[in-house]
């Protein structure tokens, strides 16, 4: 025998099962933009039948279904393809952050045009042309006075302009560990929501939808990986060191790093441990940072200091036109006030290490003649390692020989001659630390080539060795103070100036060469005032080569600098083209699955409705029937 | 994938769009600019060649420049040079005319002394002449300053004979002996000025030390320098050395040991010798050459050297002389063969300026057409081609319109506008 209200149950039942479809119908229609959102469905299951096989059944042929349920509503989701695009988004960050600053770097440049560096400088070439050819006249000499000051400025203007970039990249490091931590504890919320949730035999799928989308935001700065494995505890992994765990939260901290200029690094807040970067968008701003933006103020400090350097090192041995000699035509600051050059690389107070730029060989050498000694010179590597190089000359060499096995080496020394025929050796900018920039690190010769022909150190072997890391050891070289140049202050670019002598009184603009009269070692009588050679010869240093960090001239240097960061734009330029195209095409794969089709969803309404005008109509059906039965009685 | 969802379509739609918005705004930029690389990223080969083409640009003109100024410079001296052949031409008139013997004395002395002393100052105005700019033509790197002006320094005394009053009696130079360098192209460099003691000079000269330096020996390494070019001097050098060591130097000197053991140096071409010792050096003072009292040139000759050999100058004054004290035979015989020794030299100084001068055309040449070839090259690789790029602008114009049309289409319509 049935119950009496069995037909109304049955019909009620589909009723609200059908409202529910009807509900979630809605939740995604009215999602249908939500980028994050997942389609759900509901899964309408039959009730479970009556009657169960036992004694006390009815006897009625059985067994009689007992009308819909909805069992679940699921989530449509492919965590594959979400895998995919966590992974794709990370590349995505690090290349739009890298591409971001270098089109921001080739701003800087701002070639080709006829507004850089490089214009400035020809024209400062240009003016010390002219000044050969009128040197008695004021105008040239105020012509040329302007050129270098325009130059400067560009110079320190392009210099300043990339600090301010690397420090605008600092402070975005900090910011993104700031929000790694927030969406990191966000996600740590969500974690304990769901897992409350699902405890009870829900599914949280809007959750569950914003954590996905919490975790894409996540890829998109740091290098994450997701561990679904276990149900209960959801896992967010930077390289191989947990970020969230289930309820549990380990956070990033952004600290002052005093090893890398004080800029922040990043590490794990309680353990201090460092944290492996290797994509995202944090990883292209360290980049960056670190190298991109470290390279391009290096090349722009050593371009300046060895245009300053060179140039002065010519004009202090020319004469101005009232026969003043020995003045620098730019403005020089040593990185250290010691006459020693002893210098306080770690800032404890105390004086470390000798800091030397350049020194010039007090003999004058024919460079191309055979040297007719044997030896072996040691040097010292420019990198964290300081290994030991060892160069060794034979009798057959001649000096350019030899100047091109140490060039060749890229170990920080650069051999030239200068326009006395005098050997010199200057430093280039460290591998290491941009503290130990323009600092020669070790000189060493166990022959007579530094010591008698060149006239560079005053003894051979080990006892005779020059090294940064003893104060006191200029006493090592030969030469006098006048040519042993101190290294400069931190970052030259920044204050490269014409000097407040020049700027003062432009007749002492050193246009003329000069003899030494009296064998003083030193040019001390100048030629008449219509000598415009020596401000050819400073004309001449654009053809120089050996200029800097390797056998090339000034724009050489220059242009190869340009066309590194054209090449390095080119190349994040397609790189970022080609994610966003791939990262569209699996937005569409997911969206395929997942995603929110409005004419589905209107279909599945229309169908909805008919089911539940159905359900209702069997309703008032049964209702009439009972009516029936009711009325019999009265 | 089969199945579409409606934000699929409008997603991909907008990013196709975007794609076509970028590519014509790239377009645009270079159409406006008339530029094909903005950035150095668009074609960083190309970027770099565009800077190394404006680069020698700039050097080119600068070069340019220079050729133009040492080429008028060349002619300035060119016809200063002219006018003194005039002169010349003049004396020599005078003194065919002086050696005949024709002339009473007061012709001799009176007209003839008074017209030398005219063409004498003209000679000693010509030669302080002054360029455009106003710096002396043939003083070396001497161009006049308020020291010294003028490189040739007049020098006057009251002469009796002849009633000339205040004549010149000498000339001295001042200038010295800088070679005015040019850079007309890349690594090459031009000497466009001649020193007035080398236009200015008529004979060979001879300068011979009255010390005996048999047994002379250098001390130290040291170096001299004659004529501005440096020889190395090692210890231990005596009288012999030296004298090879110079006589190899490949200079326009010879030296050679006189019969009291003693240096003589003579020019092999009329000039006047420059000597110094350089640095802290004595090897020339010691060998009494030069003046421990005034060791720097010009004028520094020890007093007790022999010098043989004069200037123009000093060869005018002789003729004057030798006319006033009515010396006919030295004025037609000796004073006639100076006056053209010293022509000759002129002359040969004349043709050298107009060697140059025409090294220098060459070159202008070259250079007008490196010029005509950089320009080119910069131009072809910095400008766009207008027709080729309004085309592909059109072309992506119309692919931008039918996506625009077709996707406008295809986002009207939903279900819902066909359910009542």
């Amino acid at each position: 025998m049935n119950s009496t209200f069995m037909g109304l149950e049955i019909s009620r039942r589909g009723l609200m099962s059908h409202q529910q479809a009807l509900h979630v119908t809605g939740h995604n229609i009215s999602n249908a933009e939500n980028e994050e959102y997942t389609r759900q469905r509901v899964s309408i299951t039959s009730m479970d039948p009556i009657y169960v096989p036992s004694l006390s059944r009815a006897e009625t042929a059985g067994q009689l279904g007992q009308g819909s349920v909805v069992a679940q509503i699921e989530r449509v989701r492919n965590s594959f393809i979400d895998d995919r695009i966590v992974s794709e988004k990370n590349a995505m960050g690090y290349w739009n952050s890298k591409n971001d600053f270098i089109y921001q770097i080739e701003q800087v440049y701002n070639e080709p045009s006829d507004q850089s560096i490089r214009s400035k400088m020809d024209a400062f070439w240009e003016s010390w042309q002219e000044l050969s050819k009128y040197p008695e006249t004021r105008a040239t000499r105020e012509v040329v006075k302007e050129k270098a000051n325009a130059f400067s400025n560009e110079i320190q203007h392009v210099y300043r302009q990339l600090d301010e970039l690397q420090q605008d990249a600092n402070r975005q490091v900090a910011a993104k560990v700031e929000e790694i931590n927030n969406y990191a504890a966000s996600i740590r919320d969500l974690n304990e929501r769901i897992m409350k949730s699902e405890a009870v035999g829900d599914n949280p799928n809007d959750l569950r939808d914003k954590r996905d989308a919490l975790i894409e935001k996540l890829s998109t700065i740091v290098n994450i990986s997701v561990g679904r494995s276990d149900k209960d505890e959801t896992i967010v992994y930077i390289g191989s060191e947990n970020l969230v765990q289930g309820e549990v939260l380990h956070k990033l901290e952004a600290y002052l790093n005093p090893e890398n200029k004080g800029f922040f690094g990043v590490r794990w807040a309680k353990s201090e441990a460092p944290v492996k970067i290797t994509h995202g968008e944090l990883a292209g701003l360290v980049e960056v940072r670190d190298k991109i933006l470290r390279d391009n103020i290096n090349s722009v400090n050593s371009l300046a200091v060895n245009i300053m350097d060179l140039t002065n090192e010519i004009h202090r041995d020319g004469f101005g036109k009232n026969g003043e000699t020995n003045i620098n035509f730019f403005k020089e600051i040593m990185v250290s006030d010691n006459v020693e050059g002893n210098h306080d690389l770690n800032n404890d107070g105390v004086y470390d290490v000798s800091a030397v730029f350049k020194v010039t060989g007090a003999n004058k050498v024919d460079a191309s003649a055979a040297i007719g000694i044997t030896g072996t010179l040691t040097f010292v590597a420019n990198d964290e390692i300081e290994g030991e190089i060892q160069i060794s000359y034979a009798a057959t060499d001649s000096i350019y020989d030899v100047m091109k096995k140490i060039n060749d080496g890229h170990f920080g020394v650069n051999a030239y001659i200068d326009h006395n025929s005098h050997l010199a050796l200057k430093a280039t900018t460290a591998k290491d630390s941009d503290k130990k920039n323009f600092m020669i690190r070790h000189i060493e010769d166990s022959g007579q080539l530094f010591v008698g022909l060149a006239g560079i150190l005053k003894q051979t072997g080990a006892a005779g060795s020059f090294d940064y890391r003893r104060i006191n050891d200029i006493a090592k070289l030969l030469p006098d103070r006048e040519h042993v140049t101190i290294t400069p202050q931190y970052n030259p670019a920044a204050y490269m100036s014409v000097s407040s002598d020049i700027l003062k009184d432009i007749d002492k603009i050193a246009a003329a060469q000069g003899k030494d009269i009296g064998g003083t070692g030193d040019f001390n009588k100048g030629n008449n005032i219509g000598d415009g050679s020596n401000s050819l010869r400073i004309a001449n240093l654009r053809h120089k080569s050996a200029m800097v960090d390797s056998n090339s001239t000034f724009n050489d240097f220059y242009i190869s600098l340009v066309a590194k960061i054209g090449s390095q734009g080119s190349e994040s330029d397609d790189r970022v083209k080609n994610q966003e195209t791939l990262l569209a095409n699996l937005n569409n794969l997911r969206k395929s699955v997942s995603g929110v089709s409005l004419d589905e969803e209107m279909s599945n309404m229309v169908q909805f409705q008919h089911a539940y005008n159905a359900n209702a109509r069997m309703i008032s059906t049964f209702d009439k029937m009972l009516e029936t039965i009711i009325r019999l009685g009265a | 994938m089969n199945r579409i969802t409606n934000q699929m379509i409008n997603q991909n739609m907008t990013f196709n769009l975007k794609r076509h918005q970028y590519e014509m705004d790239k377009i645009n930029n270079s159409l406006a600019t008339g530029k094909n690389v903005r950035v150095p990223r668009d074609n960083p080969i190309n970027a770099t060649n565009q800077m190394l083409y404006r680069t020698n640009l700039t050097e080119v003109n600068q070069f340019i420049k220079n050729i133009d100024e040492s080429k008028s410079y060349l002619n300035q001296a060119d016809s200063t040079l002219q006018s003194v052949t005039r002169i010349f031409q003049r004396l020599r008139v005078l003194a065919v005319q002086g050696a005949n013997g024709i002339y009473t004395n007061f012709e001799l002395k009176e007209a003839m002394a008074t017209e030398i002393n005219q063409l004498l100052e003209e000679l000693v105005a010509v030669a302080n002449a002054k360029d455009g700019a106003g710096r002396s033509l043939f003083g070396g790197y001497m161009t006049g300053d308020d020291k010294n002006p003028n490189p040739f320094l007049s020098i006057y005394q009251t002469l009796t004979a002849g009633n000339q009053g205040d004549a010149m009696t000498g000339v001295e130079y001042r200038g010295d002996i800088g070679r005015l360098t040019r850079e007309v192209s890349k690594g090459e460099y031009v000497d466009i000025g001649i020193p007035g003691n080398q236009v200015f000079w008529a004979t060979n000269q001879v300068l011979t030390s009255n010390k005996d330096a048999t047994t002379y020996s250098s001390d130290t390494d040291q170096a001299i320098k004659i004529d501005g070019v440096e020889i190395k001097i090692s210890a231990g050098d005596n009288l012999d050395i030296i004298i090879d060591k110079i006589n190899n130097a490949g200079l326009a000197v010879k030296a050679s040991k006189g019969g009291r053991n003693n240096l003589i140096i003579e020019t092999t071409t009329p000039h006047q010798t420059w000597l110094e010792d350089s640095g802290s050096g004595r090897v020339l003072k010691d060998l009494g050459l030069i003046n421990p009292q005034f060791p720097s040139p010009p004028n520094n000759y020890d007093p007790t050297v022999t010098v043989d050999g004069m200037s123009l100058f000093e060869m005018v004054i002789r003729l004057r002389e030798d006319l006033v004290a009515g010396d006919q035979e030295l004025v037609g015989g000796r004073d006639i063969g100076l006056l053209d020794m010293g022509l000759e030299n002129v002359l040969k100084n004349l043709a050298e300026i107009g060697a140059k001068s025409r090294r220098i055309d060459e070159l202008a040449k070259r250079s007008e057409f490196a010029k005509a070839n950089i320009t080119e090259m910069l131009s072809k690789t910095e400008g766009i081609d207008y027709a080729e790029t309004i085309m592909n602008f059109k072309w992506l114009e119309s692919v931008h319109q039918y996506a625009l049309a077709v996707g406008a289409k295809s986002i009207k319509s939903t279900l819902m506008d066909f359910l009542r």
